[in-house]
């Protein structure tokens, strides 16, 4: 009888299931109402500290969109094993790793702890000697998406390492509504040692731990020793060192102390061979560490170590940058008014509600970084935050915004945020031969 | 419903990390609602804030810890009439149209207004059977009310429905 309108309403609910989102910032909203709702029922808060980090690390969006061939022998390969194509779907946008698996650096692993129903398996790993990249998955009647926390790698034993790892981990969605599989990243500043691990975590609560190893010997990473400077736009940058290792290429820079710009991002930085194979930024995961104003920067680039090149350079034409005398922002938070800002008046509608700070960024470009660094009120005092959020308004919009761990009316006026990405570019040329 | 009906009980009787497990298990279904009717993005994941904290509230009121998934869709849905009440003058957004894709336009600009046209109950029935496939005993179940009520207004608001969509067509034709 209402054929037709059911048909429409069915229509409408599939273009519904389309629509983008990211979990991670449906994850921020859902945990912002629940400390909302905590705050209102009792009046001592807890105070809840998540996945904040002031741009140390960086997520990156695609920048580089490589597309991935495929040989007949690898599709092979890959249907031999069982779960390997979920592996591949996974790391389709890295081609460093696509590499490790089809030079069978892949090693399956097969761990598993099992507890109320729910199994979940470490199905393999691609290991360097400074990096571990574990992919997982679970089986559970009780048919949830799994959400992992707190993720740790210690020593069979229990005991920590020197130096801690830092980890990068999270679900795999893909088109599946239900996903069953994810990968944990690990990388240390030095080599580790040691073959048997202990993976620790929390998942609804409840706290697994599942002992592994690593049998196939970790090949050493190739270093090139550059010592090269690059020019763009009056900016020197020189470059020290480039270490390719199996999961990741780290670049080494040092900006020069008198640059009158201040470099936020080398967003199109990539490795580029003798017939013009690109190699380029990671596009999930670790993507650069070193702070805004630090000397010392690592660029992290997929891996080129299965692929030996003739010639290889490292180029980059983007920097996003802004004048050095004009990298943060002051704010009066009694009158919420913007009092100082980089030139241009990319930043507007300001809004402060409590401790949550938010406003516009216009770019004229792609632009996703989050903007808010260090933040100091006019006493001197750092504001600790507690999250962030950024949502898409237009095109090339973004409303973003920093929760701070106390109300804002609880610090002297005005506040200055030091600025750790920002939508400006300087353009040029840069190549630089490193082997 | 296969959930972990033990984990939402934990919810129910307050357990804040089990709370939190359940909302995620249901955000993609909260925010299909919710970008249903609401004008942008933006405020679609203010509104999964805001049901958050209404939902963290009223959790221990849930009687039947199978009527999660209808119950956290029914507080979305409350949320959005308060909404498009707010916002009755925003007829068409571009930005949504925008984030729905190309090839749809002409069905989303068609459907969020005959939707937004639907008395509160009408919307409600059509959101739950249409959008994320219950039953209509599960609807009642969930409503408390006799399954032929639902059906009554099933059919009350298709037929409603049906005439907002040739109104609508009629305009379209001049």
């Amino acid at each position: 009888m209402f054929d037709k309108e059911e048909e429409k309403l069915k229509k409408f609910s599939r273009s519904l299931d389309k629509v983008p989102i990211s979990a991670d910032e449906l994850d921020a909203a859902i945990m912002t109402g629940f400390l909302k709702a905590k705050e209102g029922r009792r009046r001592k808060r807890r105070s809840v500290k998540w996945g904040f980090s002031v741009a140390l690390v960086a997520i990156l969006l695609l920048v580089f969109v490589t597309s991935i061939r495929v040989s007949p022998a690898f599709a092979a390969y890959v249907s031999n094993i069982p779960g390997m194509e979920k592996i591949v779907e996974m790391i389709s946008n890295n081609k460093g790793m696509m590499m490790a698996i089809e030079n069978d650096y892949y090693q399956e692993i097969g761990a598993y702890v099992e507890k109320d129903g729910l199994r979940i398996t470490i199905d393999g790993a691609i290991a360097d000697e400074q990096g571990i990249v574990l992919f997982y998955s679970w089986d559970s009647e009780k048919k949830l998406n799994l959400a992992i926390e707190n993720v740790e790698l210690t020593h069979r034993s229990g005991e920590s390492f020197d130096k801690s790892f830092s980890s990068h981990y999270g679900t795999y969605y893909g088109d599946d509504e239900m996903t069953k599989q994810g990968m944990i990243e690990f990388y240390s500043q030095i080599p580790y040692d040691g073959k048997d691990f202990l993976l620790n975590f929390e998942a609804y609560g409840e706290e697994y731990s599942i002992p592994f190893s690593l049998d196939k010997t970790v090949k050493t990473k190739k270093v090139y020793e550059v010592n090269e400077t690059a020019e763009i736009d009056g900016q020197k940058i020189h470059v020290t060192t480039v270490e390719v290792y199996p999961t990741r290429v780290a670049v080494h820079v040092e900006v020069d102390p008198d640059n009158t710009k201040q470099l936020f991002e080398f967003e199109d930085l990539r490795l580029v061979d003798e017939t013009g194979e690109t190699w380029g930024g990671i596009t999930n995961g670790f993507s650069a560490s070193g702070g805004p104003s630090d000397k010392e920067k690592i660029i992290y680039l997929q891996s080129n170590y299965f692929h030996e090149p003739e010639q290889l350079f490292l180029v980059f034409n983007q920097i996003q940058a802004i004048d050095k005398d004009e990298a943060y922002l002051v704010i009066d938070t009694e009158r919420e008014q913007i009092l100082k800002q980089p030139k241009g008046n990319k930043l507007r509608n300001l809004k402060i509600e409590n401790g949550t700070l938010s406003l516009n960024v216009h770019a004229d470009n792609e632009f996703n970084a989050h903007i808010f660094g260090e933040t100091k009120d006019a006493g001197g005092r750092i504001l600790g935050s507690s999250s962030s959020f950024t949502t898409t308004e237009e095109e090339f919009i973004s409303r973003m915004g920093v929760t701070y761990e106390k109300n804002l009316n609880q610090y002297n006026s005005p506040i200055t945020i030091e600025l750790t990405f920002y939508p400006e570019w300087i353009e040029g040329e840069a190549k630089i031969r490193i082997k | 419903m296969n959930e972990d009906l033990s984990l939402i009980k934990q919810a129910i009787q307050g357990d804040d990390t089990a709370f939190l497990h359940v909302m995620k298990v249901y955000k993609m279904d909260l925010y299909k609602t919710a970008i249903a009717y609401l004008k942008n993005e933006h405020e679609a994941v203010e509104a999964i804030q805001e049901v958050t904290f209404r939902a963290y509230k009223k959790i221990h009121t849930l009687r039947e810890p199978s009527f999660i998934k209808t119950w956290l869709i029914r507080i979305m849905i409350n949320y959005c009439n308060d909404q498009l009440k707010r916002n009755k003058q925003i007829l068409v957004n571009d930005e949504q149209i925008y984030s729905l894709g190309t090839t749809d336009n002409h069905t989303v600009m068609e459907m969020q207004d005959a939707m937004e046209q639907l008395d509160n109950t009408s919307r409600e029935i059509l959101t739950l059977m249409y959008f994320h496939g219950l039953k209509i005993k599960e609807i009642a179940e969930v409503m408390e009310r006799p399954e032929g009520t639902v059906k009554t207004w099933l059919n009350k608001a298709l037929n409603k429905f049906r005439d907002i969509l040739e109104e609508k067509g009629g305009e379209l034709d001049v």
